[in-house]
Parts: C-alpha cells; sequence; structure tokens
C-alpha cells in the first residue's frame, strides 16, 4: 500500500522506505480467528503519507519525524483496532436481522446484507483515515516549534531501533530452539559475508 | 455451461468471504454469500428450502479466509448431493464444523506465519541491496507474485479438490500436504531476514558501539516480550525508549 501511496504522492523513494520497515513490526500480530490485533496496514498507510508529507520540512531535525511518525503509527493502529472490534460488533446486528427475517419467512438477503457490511466498513474506515490525517498534519505543523536542532542526536538511533524491532517480531513468528539456532547461526553469516563484500 | 458459471460466481465471491464478519458468527455472513449461486442454481423457485439453506450456512463458521475455498468446494458438492436426495443436511452441518479447527491452524501456519513473513522480509532485503526506482519498483512486483502463487493456488485448486473429493477432503487437510510451500517459504523467510541482519549490522551499524548495542537490545527486547505474550504495544515502544537514551548517553560523553 504505501509504494502506491509514494507512486501517487511522486515519492516512492521515501514512501517505500518508511513503509517496509514500519510495516515490518506487524508481522508478529498474526490475526489468529478473533484476536484483536493492532490495525498496523492502515496505520503504517496513513503514517506514509504523513512522513511524505512533512520529510522535507523535517530534513534539519534528523531522524524526528521518523520518530515522531512511528509513535503516531502506533497510536493510530491500537484505535484502528478498537474501531474494527465495534464494526465487528456492530455486524452482530446485521447476523440477527438476517435470521429474523429468515424467521419471518421473507426470502434471506445475505448478498444485500455482505454489501451492507462492507460498505459500511469502508465508509467508516475511510472516514477515520481522513481525520487521522487531518490530525496528523495539524500535529506536524506545529510540533516542531518544540524541538531544537541541537536534540538531534537523541533520535539519531531512531532507524536502527525501529529495524531491530521489526527484526525481532519477525523471529518471534518463527518458533522453536533449533530454528532460534538456525537463525542465530545464518545472521552471523550474513554480517561475516557483508563485511567481506 | 452455466454450472461452470455457478463455480465461477462461488470464487469470485469468496474474495469477499470475510465481510460481515462478527463475534457471534464469524465468517458465516461471508461463507453463506459465496454459497448464494448454489442456493440459487438448486431452489431458485422453492422460497422455504432456500431460506433453508441460508439457514444452515448461517451457522458459526471459521476458517482462514484463503483456506475456505476447500470447504466452499465441498459443500458445494455436498449441496448437490442433498437437493438429490443423497444426503442429509445433518451430515453436511457436522461436516462443516469439522473442517473449522484444521482450516484455522493450517492456514495460520502456512500463510500468517510463513508466507506473509518470507515474502515481507525478501522485500526488505531487495530494497538494502537495489537502489534504482525501477530495479526495487521490478522487486515489488515479484514479491507480488511470490505471495499470490500459493494464494491462488489454495484458492483456485483448493474449491477445485473440495468439489471432487466431497467428504474426503479432509484426508487433505494435513500440514504434510502443504509442506513445500512451507519449507520454501521459512527458506527464504529465514535467509531473508538474516541477511538484513546482516546488511543494517555491517551498513547502519558499522563500528558505532551505541548503535550495535540499540540494534541488538532492540531485537533482544521485542523477541523477549513477544514470547512472553507482553503487550505488542511494550514491544515496539520500548526498544525506542532505549535508543532515545543511549542518544542521550552518547551526547553527553
Amino acid at each position: 500500500m504505501c509504494s502506491a501511496i509514494g507512486l501517487f504522492l511522486g515519492d516512492f523513494q521515501t514512501a517505500i522506505y518508511f513503509g517496509l520497515f514500519v510495516q515490518l513490526i506487524w508481522l508478529g500480530n498474526l490475526p489468529v480467528g478473533a484476536s484483536i490485533t493492532p490495525e498496523g496496514n492502515l496505520a503504517s498507510a496513513i503514517g506514509c503519507v504523513l512522513y511524505v508529507q512533512f520529510n522535507e520540512s523535517y530534513i534539519a531535525f534528523g531522524q524526528l519525524l521518523l520518530l515522531i511518525v512511528f509513535f503516531y503509527t502506533i497510536i493510530v493502529s491500537y484505535f484502528g483496532g478498537q474501531l474494527d472490534v465495534a464494526m465487528r460488533k456492530f455486524n452482530i446486528r446485521l447476523f440477527n436481522y438476517t435470521i429474523s427475517s429468515i424467521n419471518d419467512q421473507k426470502k434471506a438477503n445475505v448478498g444485500k446484507i455482505a454489501f451492507l457490511a462492507l460498505l459500511l466498513q469502508y465508509s467508516v474506515l475511510f472516514i477515520f483515515i481522513l481525520l487521522t490525517i487531518h490530525a496528523g498534519n495539524l500535529l506536524f505543523s506545529n510540533i516542531s516549534d518544540f524541538f531544537s536542532e541541537e536534540y538531534t542526536p537523541l533520535w539519531q538511533y531512531t532507524n536502527v531501533a525501529i529495524v531491530g524491532v521489526g527484526v525481532g517480531m519477525v523471529m518471534s513468528v518463527y518458533k522453536g530452539r533449533d530454528l532460534k539456532k538456525i537463525i542465530l547461526a545464518v545472521s552471523i553469516f550474513g554480517l561475516i559475508l557483508f563485511k567481506i563484500i | 455451461m452455466r454450472r461452470y458459471l455457478t463455480y465461477i460466481k462461488i470464487f469470485l465471491r469468496s474474495f469477499f468471504v470475510q465481510s460481515g464478519w462478527n463475534y457471534k458468527s464469524m465468517l458465516s455472513i461471508g461463507f453463506c454469500f459465496a454459497l448464494l449461486p448454489v442456493a440459487k442454481k438448486l431452489y431458485k423457485n422453492d422460497i422455504v428450502k432456500y431460506n433453508q439453506f441460508v439457514r444452515r450456512h448461517l451457522g458459526f463458521f471459521n476458517a482462514h479466509p484463503y483456506f475456505t475455498a476447500y470447504a466452499l468446494g465441498a459443500i458445494t458438492r455436498l449441496e448437490e448431493d442433498v437437493a438429490r436426495n443423497k444426503g442429509s443436511e445433518v451430515q453436511v452441518e457436522r461436516f462443516k464444523n469439522a473442517l473449522i479447527g484444521p482450516f484455522g491452524a493450517l492456514g495460520d501456519q502456512i500463510f500468517w506465519a510463513t508466507v506473509k513473513p518470507a515474502t515481507f522480509t525478501l522485500g526488505v532485503l531487495a530494497f538494502l541491496l537495489v537502489e534504482s526506482f525501477s530495479a526495487r519498483l521490478t522487486f515489488l512486483m515479484l514479491l507480488g507474485i511470490l505471495y499470490n502463487l500459493p494464494h491462488l493456488y489454495v484458492r483456485i485448486f483448493g474449491m477445485l479438490q473440495g468439489y471432487q473429493q466431497g467428504f474426503s477432503i479432509c484426508k487433505h487437510l494435513k500440514i504434510d500436504n502443504f509442506k513445500f510451500i512451507k519449507k520454501t517459504y521459512l527458506i527464504v523467510g529465514i535467509l531473508s531476514i538474516c541477511l538484513v541482519v546482516g546488511y543494517i549490522g555491517t551498513f547502519w551499524v558499522g563500528n558505532d558501539l551505541f548503535a550495535m548495542l540499540v540494534f541488538v537490545s532492540s531485537i533482544i527486547v521485542s523477541v523477549y516480550l513477544k514470547s512472553k505474550k507482553a503487550k505488542t504495544y511494550l514491544a515496539m515502544l520500548l526498544p525506542l525508549l532505549i535508543a532515545i537514551i543511549v542518544g542521550l548517553i552518547k551526547s553527553r560523553i
């Protein structure tokens, strides 16, 4: 999604840089069954729009933009997850309505119900995207006033930490002690390989 | 020809199987929506039987969305048998309930825990290794193919096999039958993530001990917190806090 945003906003490379590394952190959250997971994809896309939009105005502050957009993305992912829960609860009403219309001997209209559920979900998400991008715009166009360029060393390792979290999240997906040993061994091999190259 | 059109409609509708997802009956609205072409074919002029069909498939159902194709194929076959008085509705419902466990477990293991991380980490590796716009765009398309090959295989052949085998599809639902996909993507995923570690360790971290500390601690902290089933958000935010503290220490030295 971030690559499409990059193409649309005219900065593919920046969008894909943000998108790939930030989306890496959501891979450890498996949407198994009815589990509630953060809405990572949507949040990354919103974060990506803001990152591309403000990238040039924050150049003097080093990685400050990456840090605050990353925080913002995590907050948005939480609310996105809660929105999913609310939609799933609302869909119970649609389900109950379908069942009651069958019980009343009317012809079941599951097609319309499925379409309505999709339409509602996309409408709510669309409003959510607009609101969070607007809130982000307000926040990021004013927040730089509170920071000075002399603080830049504080967030110099933001990108390294984000990639580290992403790698950790992916590694947590691979279960088993043997697999962990293999990962460690191949990582050391990778390190040596790139040092030699 | 009309018969095949029905199956094509079911296949296309299977992409919307998650519409109407709810906590009471999970996938049932989407699943029933996908099966409607069969109901229309079998009970077009019989509202009572049509409603009975819909009611049957609005019962609790949950599975991995891609693996639902197997259930759709098998249920289509069984419903056709029921309409020809070759089976009973109770058997169909029992069979559907029996599929929930294997479908969820297989799909989550193969797609969410293997194919998706492998494709994505390969994308990160490609992003790090190639710099030109056209090369990155090409890689992006290749990744799309890499992810969608097993995805569409499961959807298309799943539906066909489900229809051909009916009740016997249960025998096919073993991880051994998907060993090739799982092993291949596991190797790709592990190699990619390890090479990403190698690349970051060499070119981003280099000889900076502070950066090394941030990188290694971020990996350890996130893996540890995730394994302890701690809040995901803590696993994401704590390494950032460590990075800021390390940055502060470095700026003071």
